[in-house]
């Protein structure tokens, strides 16, 4: 008899568990998490913010957008450009983004939160250094270039990396440079 | 007569490299006399302290992924690592009973039992809460705050010593004083928040001429 009671007592605690637990996962669904995507799809063109004989620098903009509805912090984003040398080795990439909100000069990614349903935009420098130390010669035979844009996102679960390409074309280029 | 007096002092950006009272005598000393309360802005002490975290260095327990899911979305503890590294700090079972005890009192209209209880979870600032490069971190509340009043105190030959925490949303609270020192009293002084928006900037506060002041009334 002890047995059969002490099992009822069990079972009667372990569904009453599992109920609580099916409230707080629909709770959870209810509530939703973010969703915070960059958007490279609508990515302006590249433009000139600064060109010399050695060297030409461009932007582009990149909007992003909370689709979730809880706040997401993007803690930190940075671009990573892939030129390998075997695909063009005629100059040296420097690359770096900022929150267009929060303008610096730095390199650096402040952590920002973004509420339900809001964005902003990111700004991506492409920095491109002539070898030869004429830049407009050493770009005559660039390819393309992808950038793969990493962000971290945190909120109410478990920080993710995310991670989104964008592509420097030589239309990009040679718009840049005026021909 | 003299009259009470608040002189913000700007620092550089103060790290764990640093040491806050070097940093009070290097950026206000010259400022501070015998008459005077040092307030320091408690996320600044508990930063050159250490007393910080990374989400990345932290492993979520199943306590802190179901409170979190109850705080207000602005709060630092409803993110996940935030309330973990409460839980890091106060332990995850205490915080749970805090949370338990702070939703039981909330039915009879009573609130704040929950970060009454657990002072981790009301002191510390979730990513994004400091200036960088402190923005990636959670940062804890100061480590013996009374201990850090006293040896300003020692250090500088000043009248009394606070360590503050106070915002923009007109709430400002005494962590830690100096023997003798009125907490309430000093925080009503900081009320407007003169460390300004980011405290990490102007982190130190001097209230001039407090002790002829006070004695006078």
């Amino acid at each position: 008899m002890w047995l059969y009671n002490t099992l009822n007592v069990l079972v009667t605690i372990a569904v009453i568990i599992a109920v609580f637990y099916l409230l707080f996962r629909l709770f959870v669904l209810k509530q939703g998490n973010e969703q915070v995507v960059l958007l490279p799809k609508r990515k302006t063109n590249f433009q000139v913010a600064d060109m010399n004989f050695e060297s030409i620098t461009l932007f582009c903009d990149i909007p992003f957008v909370n689709k979730g509805r809880q706040n997401g912090t993007i803690m930190d984003l940075f671009p990573r450009h892939l030129l390998p040398q075997e695909q063009f080795d005629a100059v040296k990439v420097e690359t770096w983004a900022m929150d267009n909100n929060r303008p610096r000069h730095d390199g650096y990614f402040e952590a920002v939160i973004i509420k339900p349903k809001k964005g902003g935009t990111i700004r991506v420098y492409v920095k491109l250094i002539g070898k030869s130390g004429n830049i407009r010669e050493d770009l005559k035979e660039f390819p393309y270039m992808n950038i793969d844009i990493f962000y971290q996102v945190v909120g109410r679960e478990d920080y993710h990396i995310n991670k989104d390409r964008i592509r420097l074309n030589p239309a990009d280029i040679q718009a840049a440079l005026g021909h | 007569m003299a009259e009470l007096e608040l002189v913000c002092v700007p620092t550089r950006i103060l790290t764990d490299n640093d040491d806050i009272v070097d940093a009070i005598i290097e950026f206000g000393g010259h400022n501070i006399g015998p008459e005077d309360i040092v307030c320091v802005a408690e996320s600044v002490v508990a930063i050159t302290q250490g007393h910080f975290t990374r989400p990345e260095e932290l492993t979520l327990s199943w306590q802190a992924r179901l409170i979190n899911r109850f705080i207000h979305p602005d709060g630092s503890m409803s993110s996940v690592y935030g309330m973990q590294a409460a839980m890091e700090i106060d332990g995850k079972w205490k915080v749970l009973g805090a949370f338990i005890l702070g939703a039981i009192a909330k039915i009879f209209r009573k609130s704040g039992v929950f970060y009454a209880i657990s002072r981790a979870a009301a002191l510390a600032d979730d990513v994004t809460g400091t200036m960088p490069p402190f923005d990636k971190h959670i940062v804890y509340g100061p480590k013996n705050p009374d201990q850090v009043a006293e040896k300003i105190v020692s250090r500088t030959g000043c009248y009394g010593a606070v360590v503050a925490d106070v915002n923009d949303l007109k709430r400002s609270a005494v962590l830690g004083t100096s023997r003798g020192i009125d907490g309430q009293k000093i925080a009503q002084l900081l009320i407007d928040n003169p460390f300004g928006n980011d405290s990490q900037m102007t982190p130190i506060v001097i209230i001039k001429n407090y002790a002829s002041v006070s004695s006078g009334k």
